[in-house]
């Protein structure tokens, strides 16, 4: 395991990534600390410019820009961590039973997935988003995961039922282990990096999710998100008013927190997968 | 002679010298006909022939070589593992290449598809399609039957080299000797017999040892056999890489028998 | 050495792979009667049905129909305990190296894991101890090895480290599946010496899954020749192989490769 540690941190793109994404994640630790600030507190006139003392200006409530952003970037940081723990815990149980025991609950549990691809999770998204009344970012991001896990159990899926075949497992069969264990010692190990892989890219699309309904006014109440830093700006024609602060600093946040995600995994997948490192 | 990389590719590969390597059965791309190879290889080397032409010179090798032309119009996963190995030795001798490398090229296949294979490279050699065979492979009864030269090889040397008739009935070097008492045929007489192990791995070959190679494994190492670079011997008409002279190991080994 | 008493037995094995159009019968109707001490080898070509009675006798797959009884009494695998009771008794070595050792783990875990499975209370001296024996027993230092990943080994180091597994574990009955397909000829009669001193020290039964008629009449005391399935043609290995009266047996024969007579390429 750790000699897989170390080829990574040889990976320029993944270090790139990680690097972004710590130097992120320090920022929006350390910021509210030294400026102890209420977010939400109205401090200067509406839409004013980036000066020296506002670094990124302020909204049409006269609030601090950047200390909103800094509070935007650590929920949605928030929300894509636990959107991506929920899609990959569940795409990660049901892709292992499936593969392991294989047979009726194989066929069922694929046909179950199988559906789950087909309906467009945004859909069921908006339609759950809509029907329960008291959204907090935990919510949200609960519902993100739970509408998203299909992919990840395919991809566990495929690779448990090939390795189930695997003479090991066969061998710690025929030791009389217990199928947990099997499946926590003779299949886990192999499929982890996928995991891990998956987990990041599911965080990524977690984000992504967030912004997507936070900007139709259909996300968590009671934060600051960067969804709803750009759906304010929207709602209150921030682009009408020229107020580019407004929203232009929010979406490049998603896009670098995005993309510092994607650079992470396709440095892993570099590495782990065996037929693009040979 | 030197060529350049290009010059290789187009005036020796496939013309004067090709190759099958061992799983050759996996190197067919599953969405081509078994035609299309032949095609690509034609319009590399021969562009004036047509379509039809190479359809027909196609048909005609297959045929001579007990290939139906069927195949020819098959998918690659519609035939068998020795089918499609068949196959692609036909299709890599189609420009007649002087010498054909085959690299284990049974060892992935059942009995009875190893020998339409050996069948059909004998039929190579005796049509005139292919002069010369570079047989490799660990499976000794086999290459008795295929090859009139046998040549062994450890750790990157050359051992011994002689007759298939000689290198398994008389064989000199203490590592052939112990390769060819290996053997494990279905004759009588088999059971009972003692195989021939020998104690040890190979030597890395990072950090290659001095003297001879095998020395580490060979139950005849003497002090002498671990200092300095063992050249090739000649004795008669073969050549091994032994410093004792070939009459006192053979000496030796029929002591040993006995 | 072979004796009379009766380990484990086969009545009238089938197994149906698929439903409906797809149905095929890997094993089709197989019965057999394996003597403790015994070798037996199951001589096949690929989709002969070796592989999957191999797994039904390991109990890995459930046959479709037939039985199977365990010294003279028929045997029970629905709960785990009972498969947990049966797999005390039988082990098995797979074709590929590569594949049957866990990458993750070093060597020294899967021979640890031997002692625990037996249950074993034993001091750490003691583990080192058993572990040293059974790595001189195939000829393996453990000094250099108990450190190791098992890819940092060759082919022949791998599948020798499985057989000083079941030296550990020294089972009622081994089933060898192609054990010296992927090693090379030398490796090959290490491995096979290793499997018969096995066979004589401990009294052991060895079913050898194979292809390789040579081999098989080299190492076994009987022989079973199955072709789609069916059982063709079984008896003393001698008999088989010198005097063999089925024609699938003797095509079989006659297209390996042998030194002393010639080989018909017609």
């Amino acid at each position: 395991m750790n000699h897989s540690v170390r080829i990574l941190l040889k990976s320029p793109k993944f270090m790139l990534g990680a690097v972004l994404l710590l130097l992120m994640i320090g920022v929006v630790m350390i910021y509210p600390l030294i400026n102890r600030n209420d977010p939400l507190e109205m401090i200067a006139l509406a839409y004013q410019p980036p000066d020296s003392k506002l670094l990124l200006g302020s909204d049409n409530f006269g609030r601090d820009l950047f200390l909103e952003l800094i509070y935007g970037i650590r929920t949605s940081l928030q929300v894509g961590l636990i959107a991506g723990v929920f899609a990959t815990a569940i795409g990660l149980v049901i892709g292992l039973a499936s593969g392991y025991i294989g047979g009726m609950i194989d066929n069922l549990l694929t046909a179950v997935t199988n559906i789950f691809i087909v309906i467009p999770s945004f859909v069921i998204l908006i339609l759950i988003s809509v029907s329960i009344d008291s959204r907090s970012s935990f919510v949200t991001a609960a519902i993100i995961g739970i509408t998203s896990w299909p992919w990840t159990a395919r991809a566990v899926r495929a690779q448990t039922s090939s390795l189930r075949n695997r003479d090991h497992v066969n061998i710690a069969k025929i030791s009389g282990y217990s199928t947990p264990r099997i499946i926590m010692y003779e299949i886990l190990p192999y499929i982890a990096s996928y995991v891990v892989m998956a987990f990041v890219l599911q965080m990524a699309s977690g984000i992504l999710a967030e912004a997507s309904i936070s900007m139709l006014g259909l996300g968590p109440y009671n934060t600051i998100s960067l969804g709803i830093i750009m759906n304010w700006a929207l709602v209150f024609e921030a682009p009408v008013a020229g107020a580019w602060w407004a929203f232009i600093p929010a979406a490049l946040s998603i896009a670098v927190i995005t993309f510092s995600l994607y650079m992470m995994n396709t440095g892993m997948d570099e590495i782990f997968n065996p037929k693009i490192r040979s | 002679m030197t060529l350049g990389k290009e010059q290789l590719r187009s005036r020796v590969s496939g013309r004067e010298i090709s190759y099958i390597p061992q799983a050759a059965m996996n190197a067919l791309n599953p969405t081509l006909r078994i035609i299309r190879f032949i095609e690509d290889i034609m319009k590399e080397h021969r562009p004036e022939l047509s379509r039809k032409q190479v359809w027909e010179l196609a048909v005609e090798r297959f045929e001579t070589l007990n290939l139906s032309a069927r195949v020819l119009e098959s998918y690659p996963n519609e035939l068998s593992g020795g089918m499609k190995q068949r196959t692609v030795i036909a299709i890599s001798t189609i420009l007649n290449p002087k010498v054909l490398i085959a690299d284990e090229p049974t060892s992935a296949l059942d009995v009875t598809s190893q020998k339409a294979v050996i069948k059909l490279l004998k039929h190579l050699l005796e049509k005139g399609y292919i002069q010369s065979l570079v047989f490799i492979t660990h499976e000794l009864p086999l290459l008795y039957h295929v090859t009139d030269d046998i040549m062994v090889m450890y750790a990157g040397e050359i051992v011994e080299r002689g007759t298939a008739e000689q290198m398994i009935f008389d064989p000199i070097h203490p590592y052939t000797k112990k390769l060819m008492g290996s053997i494990i045929v279905p004759e009588e007489g088999m059971r009972g017999h003692k195989l021939a192990a020998i104690p040890g791995t190979p030597p890395n070959l990072k950090t290659v040892p001095e003297g001879c190679r095998f020395a580490d494994r060979c139950t005849y190492a003497q002090s002498e056999c671990r200092q300095g670079r063992i050249e090739l011997q000649t004795f008669q008409d073969r050549s091994y890489r032994c410093i004792v002279p070939a009459d006192t190991l053979r000496e030796w080994y029929a002591h040993e028998d006995e | 050495m072979k004796t009379n008493e009766v380990l484990i037995s086969g009545k009238h094995l089938t197994k149906v792979f698929g439903y409906g159009k797809h149905k095929t019968t890997a094993v089709d109707d197989v019965s057999f009667e394996f003597h403790k001490g015994e070798i037996i080898s199951i001589v096949g070509e690929s989709g002969s049905g070796k592989t999957t009675l191999a797994k039904m006798i390991m109990g890995l797959l459930k046959e479709s129909s037939g039985s199977i009884s365990y010294m003279g009494k028929p045997r029970q695998l629905k709960r785990h305990a009972d498969r947990k009771k049966y797999w005390k008794h039988i082990q098995a070595i797979f074709q590929d190296p590569f594949s049957s050792f866990n990458q993750f783990y070093k060597v020294e875990k899967l021979l640890l894991d031997c002692i625990r499975l037996q249950g074993l209370k034993l001091s750490k001296e003691e583990q080192l101890q058993k572990m040293k024996e059974a790595c001189s027993f195939v000829n393996l230092k453990y000094e250099e090895l108990h450190n190791k990943y098992p890819f940092e080994l060759s082919g022949g180091q791998m599948q020798r480290l499985m057989i000083a597994r079941i030296f550990m574990l020294h089972p009622q009955l081994l089933i060898a599946d192609e054990p010296t397909s992927m090693v090379d000829a030398c490796s090959r009669s290490t491995i096979l010496d290793m499997l018969l001193k096995l066979r004589d020290e401990n009294g052991m039964t060895i079913i050898f899954i194979t292809h390789d008629v040579g081999l098989a009449y080299y190492v076994s005391d009987t022989l079973y020749i199955m072709e789609r399935g069916k059982v063709v043609e079984s008896g003393p290995a001698e008999d088989v192989i010198i005097h063999p009266q089925h024609p699938y047996t003797r095509q079989l024969i006659s297209d390996v490769p042998k030194v002393h007579e010639a080989w018909d390429l017609s």
